[in-house]
């Protein structure tokens, strides 16, 4: 294959990578194959499911509907970024208490999703919190229990 | 009890909220991973002329191509050998497996793909179940007489791949002694389970031959005989090393991507890892069955349902699976969770020329009870009886039998079920607004329960391991660690239990058919209770004490009365290791279990726009027969997301086709629910423990959705008088009904 | 994904310039949300792809005394949330707040949700109402064309391989008036079955509709002005009778077509029921709390 790579300077989770990626690439696969950060989960390649959502540049986006190359000198935050350093988020703890995560695989993007929501509003109601996790799909849930976990965490907070 | 019963985090949960846990595509090994890719079918119904593989072969960068050649001629299939893992002669649905490639990168892969030269010769089709079983339908398995069936395969015929009739009483006599006779048809689409993991693999084959496969199964065991099958290896050649799985639903039982995976390991001798897209997971994988369906039902005038006959048919796809398994399920629920006298039940398992159907939480049970209990709802209103009142009438009870499903059934809590629901609803006092509407319906489900293996170990610190092979969708494990707990007198932190893999567990139950906890929790509890008497024979030696005079509680085991004179868990470990009997540690095994009925009951409110004819569920109760809830908060979570799954079909979704093909396979027009369309479920649990059954625990995971469609068709016929026959109840669909039954007036 | 070439402009006339050097065989890449689809399933292959999102010039909404500008790259998250767009400009925030969930709204951008030319495009008919002009960039000239003049078919535009979308003009309405977006979808997070905007203007002191204009999208090849439905209310004092007519002008004039999401004769319902109720709404809106009883059903 003709490859045609361009470098690519971004920071991930407070690290800077450098690499020389391919531009047919998306930053979900940058993310799990050129970096091996699987957090960040695929349900659907097709920004209808967020699996695989990450905050790029402090805007909560879905990484499958992005070339890694259009985050070229960005911040991108991802779920293994969330409470670093062993520590868990006020999210995290709360989503494992509330059993906001059953088989677990939307749960990185929903987290990324409740955490896009309390950055921005604080103590948010059920409804906007219903709100902020319309793009993350779940298939084991029913929702309610997220909604749980996002309210008690904000309360945490 | 201290653990049993509590609402404990699932023990895998910090993992799966940081991100660490491994699903089926994240897996990494040292070395290169090939990207697998499987080239399928796109006609429903062709002969194969030929297959030119050799320029996909000449690609830079493919390192291996598979097809039929590269397997043993072997067809395999749970209950009709029916299938070929790749086509040989002939295609039968979509996506049919015809070769795959492996390739350093997606792209190549992709490109080795579309040069793989296929000559077809397009035969005639047949997608539904009952064009199929019409006479001159093309036939979708010319040589079926060939095939090996197990024995309960009844009733082939053309295409009908199992057909069977069931009878209790004397139907004729049964509809001469009705007052009133009702007879409807009904259809319930394919829909999908949508977990939101897709199905994905990752396979190696060692230097000595011996196949590893990574995988996120329900049924670890069964696909390693499925693999071993196919490649004729012995089962100790294969590992199945399951991975955490994304949500299954009876989604991942069967064999998918996992063969291709091995074949094209075993030719490259590298890793290969299949990860399919959503596109092809929605062609390929196994939804639920279509279901046509005619019920007629005759009643008394005060309610009491004096004979039913059902006449059900499944378009099972190109191939069985496990349509014979569904078969069974829609023969033991046809009639309803009601005493019937007089009942025939037909139930046609239908070859198709489309997707291969397979298990969904409770195969058949959302379909039939939609059916089933839309009926109930339409004689009620037609006889001027309640709703409640006419399943409280009819409901079976204590030791009732009833057609296909043995008896006397035990553990019988119908009423306590619909009273709870009601109750719970507030149903005598219903809302009146205009176009709003409630809608109740009973749902049940028979859980039985496989055979299971279990191991329970001390650690030389107290602490306690179990070994199990059952894999988590529903904190299954975390249960089982709060059986452990709860027998040995210590806390869920002091247990370890995660899923083995198919070399180092003993042999586990699938996670499926609501079993997995009655079955492997039964084994567990049993190894627990043998780990407890082997503590207590020692310390009842080293103590110099009767073993019944002995406590075991707080990670100790002490002399009754003398909490002193005791000793540690983790000393009585050490000491076991000195001792002449050694090691303390236990593996026990459960065999299968009767089915046990679990009921589910569940009340919705609904508002209809009389314009658009959108459906908007403003209030849902379910109430569950859950007998000893080991874990409120799993058996909560279980239901709410159940109800979701079940609303999703019951309103929005569905698999459409042309020619075979899926023209919704993707989320965007394959509807499940958002956030935005969730109703907040309440959940209501009617706790009585079940004769066995580990602390009394019944099956949870399958129960919760089969009311579901037919609570809200109920519901909206409530609202707005109209009774929609077909699935999914989609506001056009509504519209329609709504605008028939004005121009009929 | 197949391999191309990655360019990212700082500039206008980079930007035009690398258009008129790779033209046909370039993609431009606004939020992708489209773009990255169609290559994931190769229905388009590039040899280039040109990201606009670094150019400064193409981003933004800037409000003066003779309208509204929104850049082609402007986020629908920065539309639907903007103090700018609200008030009379409202639909056009609704319709940007109804595409896709939060993390397509903060990628997808107006210019790339109207070049992509979907029927169903739910920023066409709020702008199309609103008499919105789109302003286009070549390396050789640039024009100014009415947005409905723009689509040209699923898919298609009038831009010609060497163009591309600068920016969308609103002009700021004169007097009372009020605008509605309506959409209708099987459930929430969804597509557009049909979406339906109104914009509308009374006369002076007066309860006569001044002027009208009513649109419609996914109900024909192109989003739809439905110019016979406007023509029944133009210049009128109208009662409920010439809404009815008007949305029932506006359903003849649609030619849905039968899909996987809904057949031809229920979205031609929906355009009745949606037209009406956007009518309703937008002459509520124009005549204030005072006049609204009237409009209650």
């Amino acid at each position: 294959m003709a490859e045609m790579k361009k470098r690519l300077r971004v920071t991930i989770n407070g690290e800077r990578y450098e690499k020389e990626v391919s531009p047919a690439t998306s930053l979900l696969d940058f993310l799990r194959t050129d970096l091996n950060l699987t957090g960040t989960k695929e349900g659907c390649g097709e920004g209808e499911c967020g699996a695989c959502s990450v905050i790029l540049d402090g805007r909560l986006v879905d990484s499958c509907l992005i070339l890694a190359v259009e985050a070229d000198g960005q911040e991108i935050q991802t779920i293994e970024g969330v409470g670093r350093h062993g520590r868990l988020h006020p999210l995290q703890k709360a989503f494992a208490e509330k059993g906001a995560a059953q088989c677990g695989y939307c749960t990185p993007g929903m987290i990324m999703a409740a955490k896009y929501l309390l950055d921005h509003n604080p103590s948010p109601t059920p409804e906007q919190a219903l709100e902020a996790i319309a793009g993350n799909l779940c298939r084991c849930t029913g929702y309610g229990s997220i909604v749980d976990a996002i309210l008690s965490a904000a309360k945490e907070r | 009890m201290k653990v049993v019963g509590q609402g404990l985090p699932r023990v895998e949960i910090l993992e799966k909220v940081t991100g660490q846990s491994v699903f089926g595509a994240d897996v990494r090994l040292p070395g290169p991973i090939l990207f697998g890719k499987i080239l399928g079918s796109p006609h429903a119904h062709a002969r194969i002329r030929s297959i030119d593989t050799s320029k996909a072969e000449r690609l830079p960068g493919v390192k291996a191509v598979v097809t039929a050649q590269d397997l043993p001629p072997v067809r395999f299939g749970r209950f009709v050998r029916d299938e070929e893992y790749f086509a040989r002669t002939k295609v039968r649905l979509v996506g049919d497996r015809i070769a795959a490639v492996a390739a350093l990168d997606e792209e190549t892969a992709e490109e080795a793909l579309r040069l793989i030269k296929v000559d077809y010769e397009v035969l005639p089709q047949v997608t539904d179940a009952l064009e199929a079983m019409r006479q001159g339908a093309p036939l979708i398995h010319e040589e079926y007489d060939q095939y090996h069936a197990i024995s309960m395969m009844e009733g082939r015929k053309g295409n009908i791949c199992y057909h069977k009739e069931t009878v209790q009483g004397d139907i004729a006599r049964g509809f001469q002694e009705a007052d009133r006779i009702f007879e409807h048809r009904f259809y319930a689409p394919m829909v999908h389970q949508t977990y939101i993991e897709p199905h994905a693999v990752l396979a190696r084959v060692d230097a000595a031959g011996k196949v590893t496969v990574w995988v996120p199964t329900q049924a670890q065991f069964f696909i390693r005989q499925s693999v071993a099958e196919i490649f004729q290896l012995p089962l100790i050649k294969v590992r199945v090393i399951p991975t955490e799985i994304g949500g299954g639903f009876g989604g991942k039982m069967l064999p998918t991507v996992e063969p291709a995976a091995v074949a094209l390991a075993r030719k490259s001798g590298m890793a290969v890892q299949i990860v399919m897209s959503r596109a092809e997971d929605f062609q390929v994988a196994n939804p639920r069955h279509p279901c046509h369906m005619r019920y007629k039902t005759g009643v008394k005038l005060d309610g009491t349902i004096v004979a039913r006959e059902v006449e059900v048919a499944l378009g099972t796809g190109a191939y069985c699976g496990i349509g014979a398994v569904t078969s069974q399920r829609a023969e033991m629920l046809a009639a309803g969770p009601y005493r019937i006298p007089n009942v025939k039940i037909d139930v046609y398992c239908v070859y198709t020329n489309h997707a291969n159907c397979g298990p969904y939480r409770a195969p058949a049970g959302p379909q039939l009870a939609f059916a089933s209990e839309s009926q109930i709802d339409i004689i009620a209103r037609e006889l001027d009886l309640d709703p409640v009142e006419i399943r409280l009438k009819n409901a079976i009870q204590e030791g009732d039998q009833t057609p296909a499903c043995g008896g006397p059934l035990e553990s019988v809590h119908a009423k306590e079920t619909l009273l709870k629901a009601a109750e719970a609803a507030g149903w005598g006092a219903k809302p009146r607004e205009k176009n709003r509407g409630r809608g109740i319906a009973l749902g049940y489900w028979l859980v039985g329960g496989y055979a299971s293996s279990a191991g329970v170990k001390l650690n030389e610190d107290g602490t306690v391991t179990v070994m199990t092979g059952v894999v988590d969708l529903s904190g299954t494990v975390t249960s089982l660690g709060q059986i452990v707990a709860e027998v040995l007198g210590i806390e869920l932190d002091d247990v370890h239990v995660r899923t083995a893999d198919s070399d180092f567990a003993p042999h586990s139950t699938i996670s499926a058919g609501s079993q997995a906890l009655r079955s492997m929790g039964t084994a567990t509890k049993m190894a627990a209770e043998e780990v407890k008497k082997q503590i207590m024979e020692l310390a009842a030696d080293k103590l110099e004490a009767e073993t019944s005079d002995l406590v075991v509680e707080g990670k100790r085991i002490y002399v009754r009365g003398s909490i002193e004179k005791g000793l540690s868990l983790g000393q009585v470990a050490q000491l076991s290791l000195m001792h002449e009997r050694g090691p303390i540690v236990s593996i026990q095994s459960s065999s299968h279990f009767p089915n046990q009925p679990a009921f589910s009951a569940h009340v919705t409110d609904v508002e209809v726009d009389p314009e658009t004819g959108g459906v908007k569920i403003l209030r849902y109760v379910a109430a569950q027969d859950v007998g000893t809830a080991i874990n409120p908060l799993s058996v909560t979570g279980q239901i709410q997301g159940s109800v979701m799954q079940g609303l999703g079909q019951a309103l929005s979704e569905a698999c459409v086709f042309a020619n075979g093909k899926m023209r919704n396979p993707t989320f965007l027009d394959y509807k499940i629910f958002s956030s935005l369309d969730a109703p907040r479920v309440e959940v209501h649990l009617v706790e009585q423990a079940a004769g066995d059954g580990p602390f009394g625990a019944k099956g949870i995971g399958e129960p919760s959705i089969i009311p579901v469609p037919a609570a809200v068709a109920n519901a909206v016929r409530d609202a707005v008088g109209v009774t929609i026959f077909d699935l999914p109840l989609s506001a056009e669909r509504v519209r329609m009904a709504m605008r028939e039954k004005i121009t009929q007036r | 994904m197949r391999s191309f070439d990655y360019f990212a402009p700082q500039s206008l006339g980079d930007a035009t310039s690398l258009l008129r050097r790779y033209g046909s065989k370039s993609r431009l890449l606004a939020g992708g949300t489209d773009l990255l689809l169609r290559l994931e399933r190769r229905l388009t292959e590039p040899s280039v792809v040109i990201d606009l999102k670094k150019i400064r010039a193409l981003s933004g909404i800037k409000a003066s005394g003779k309208g509204l500008r929104i850049g082609a790259v402007t986020l629908m998250e920065e539309i639907a949330s903007s103090p700018l767009a609200q008030g009379r400009y409202g639909i056009i925030a609704k319709g940007a707040a109804a595409v896709g969930s939060i993390q397509t709204q903060n990628r997808a951008t107006l210019g790339g949700n109207l070049c992509n030319a979907s029927p169903a495009a739910d920023t066409a008919p709020p702008l199309i109402a609103l008499s919105a002009r789109a302003r286009i960039a070549s390396s050789r000239r640039d024009r100014e064309v009415p947005l409905e003049e723009f689509f040209l078919g699923p898919g298609k535009t009038c831009l010609q391989p060497n163009e591309l979308l600068k920016e969308i003009f609103i002009p700021a309405p004169a007097g009372r008036s009020g605008g509605s977006f309506q959409r209708c979808t099987r459930t929430a997070m969804d597509i557009a079955l049909v979406n339906c905007a109104v914009f509308l203007s009374l006369a002076p002191k007066r309860e006569t509709i001044a002027d009208i204009r009513i649109a419609l999208g996914a109900v024909a090849p192109t989003p739809l002005r439905a110019r016979p439905a406007e023509d029944v209310l133009r210049g009128k004092n109208p009662d409920k009778g010439a809404v009815e007519e008007a949305a029932d002008r506006a359903a003849a004039g649609a030619s849905p077509i039968d899909d996987i999401r809904s057949s031809a004769s229920y979205r031609r319902d929906m355009v009745r029921i949606l037209t009406r109720r956007a009518i309703e709404e937008a002459l509520k809106e124009a005549l204030g709390s005072r006049q609204q009883k009237k409009w209650q059903r």
